[in-house]
């Protein structure tokens, strides 16, 4: 019986010991993979601002007379523009009851991007109206949260690059929108059909185009929308450049100044006015 | 043991060259004693380091520190370099230059469309 004991308490020590070696050996393990993905993201990212710093330096480009013949499938950018982005201020500013469908259609964008409920807007909005840069916001109980919605992530697009909050009366440039801000305005279906023809057709886009579209995909618009889109091809200044780069789980992003006064035009040329 | 001790001064090394060319890729209004620029800290857990932060450069007890603040009144301290004797930086219009000994100098490039070697056109 004595002997039974003591071997249980030796198999209960060895056992224990193996845990603990094998536990931190795993726990190790994880930390140096994720520093290595780190530095080599950093690496990515750091080659990716060279190459921006060496483009900046070439001379003029010559633009091609006609860069997007028809029929050619318009590239889909990694990130939304920054002139295609939901501004709340209105909503920070003047409450939701003011701006109904802005506030639908910014808690639709946290719904499907993030699995948030209305309520965390409301707490945004709240806490938006004490401190200007979104960012900044301390959100209390849910900082965590909200800090992986703005880092993004490979499968997640980062917060800021879908909404922002400044005091002018912009509008969400739908020619630089990326698709998922166009399939949260309208739905999936419109939105890439929408998207196909802004970047193929050489006409303005129209009120009733889109409504065409969207009735295409049985969807019926709220005629108010058109308030919040910007249907002009205008070129946009760029003032900062958004640089990322990914490794593994690791996801990094810098914003870096522009070098030079870019502006992202549209590749479409306006319709002549008929006669 | 050797070999170990050669990997740790080359990482430390990219360490400093990778942390400092990403702070200076979005750095601003630089001023020289002590080394102080601003620059984009993006996205942080702590909502008062995230955005624009000032940034010192300074030397304590042989260790090249980074300090940065959002306001003076709450600082992160963050070890660059071990073993420093000391430091000088400079800058121009186009990079920041570190220079810990003189056989261990550092250019980082600096946001700016002005080119980091000037070119002169072929008569």
């Amino acid at each position: 019986m004595n002997i039974l004991s003591f071997i249980f308490a030796l198999l209960l020590i060895i056992s224990y010991g193996f845990f603990a070696t094998w536990n931190s050996h795993l726990t190790q393990n994880r930390i140096q993979r994720t520093y290595v993905n780190h530095q080599i993201a950093h690496r990515k990212l750091l080659n990716t601002y060279n190459s921006e710093l060496y483009g900046a330096l070439r001379s003029k480009r010559v633009e091609s007379e006609n860069p997007t013949p028809r029929g050619v499938k318009a590239t889909v950018p990694e990130l939304n523009a920054a002139c295609s982005r939901l501004n709340i201020y209105p909503l920070i500013q003047e409450g939701k009851s003011a701006h109904p469908l802005l506030y639908n259609l910014t808690a639709k964008l946290f719904k499907e991007f993030y699995d948030v409920e209305p309520e965390f807007l409301d707490l945004l909005l709240k806490d938006a109206a004490l401190e200007p840069a979104l960012e900044k916001l301390p959100i209390k109980g849910h900082r965590k949260a909200y800090y992986k919605m703005l880092k993004g992530s490979k499968t997640t697009p980062a917060l800021l690059d879908y909404i922002k909050s400044t005091p002018t009366k912009e509008k969400i440039c739908l020619h630089h929108a990326h698709p998922r801000l166009l399939s949260l305005l309208f739905n999936k279906e419109s939105a890439a059909h929408l998207f196909t023809k802004l970047h193929e057709e050489k006409t303005l886009p129209t009120q009733e185009l889109i409504e065409d579209i969207c009735k295409g995909a049985y969807l019926s618009l709220d005629p108010k929308i058109f308030d919040l889109l910007e249907l002009q091809k205008a070129p946009h200044e760029e003032l900062s450049k958004i640089l990322t780069a990914t490794e593994d789980d690791v996801y990094l992003r810098i914003s870096q100044p522009s070098l030079v006064t870019t502006t992202i035009s549209s590749n479409l040329t306006p319709p002549k006015p008929s006669k | 043991m050797k070999l170990k001790s050669a990997r740790e001064i080359v990482l430390s090394r990219g360490h400093l060259q990778t942390r400092l060319q990403t702070l200076f890729s979005s750095a601003q209004n630089f001023s020289t004693k002590p080394f102080k620029f601003t620059y984009d800290n993006g996205i942080d857990p702590d909502p008062k380091f995230c955005g624009q932060l000032t940034a010192t450069l300074t030397l304590e007890n042989d260790e090249l520190l980074l300090t940065t603040t959002p306001d003076s009144k709450v600082f992160r301290k963050e070890i660059l370099y071990k073993n420093a004797p000391g430091f000088t930086c400079s800058f121009d219009k186009s990079a920041v230059y570190l220079t810990l000994s003189p056989d261990l100098e550092f250019a980082f490039l600096l946001p700016t469309p002005h080119p980091f070697i000037t070119y002169t056109e072929r008569a």
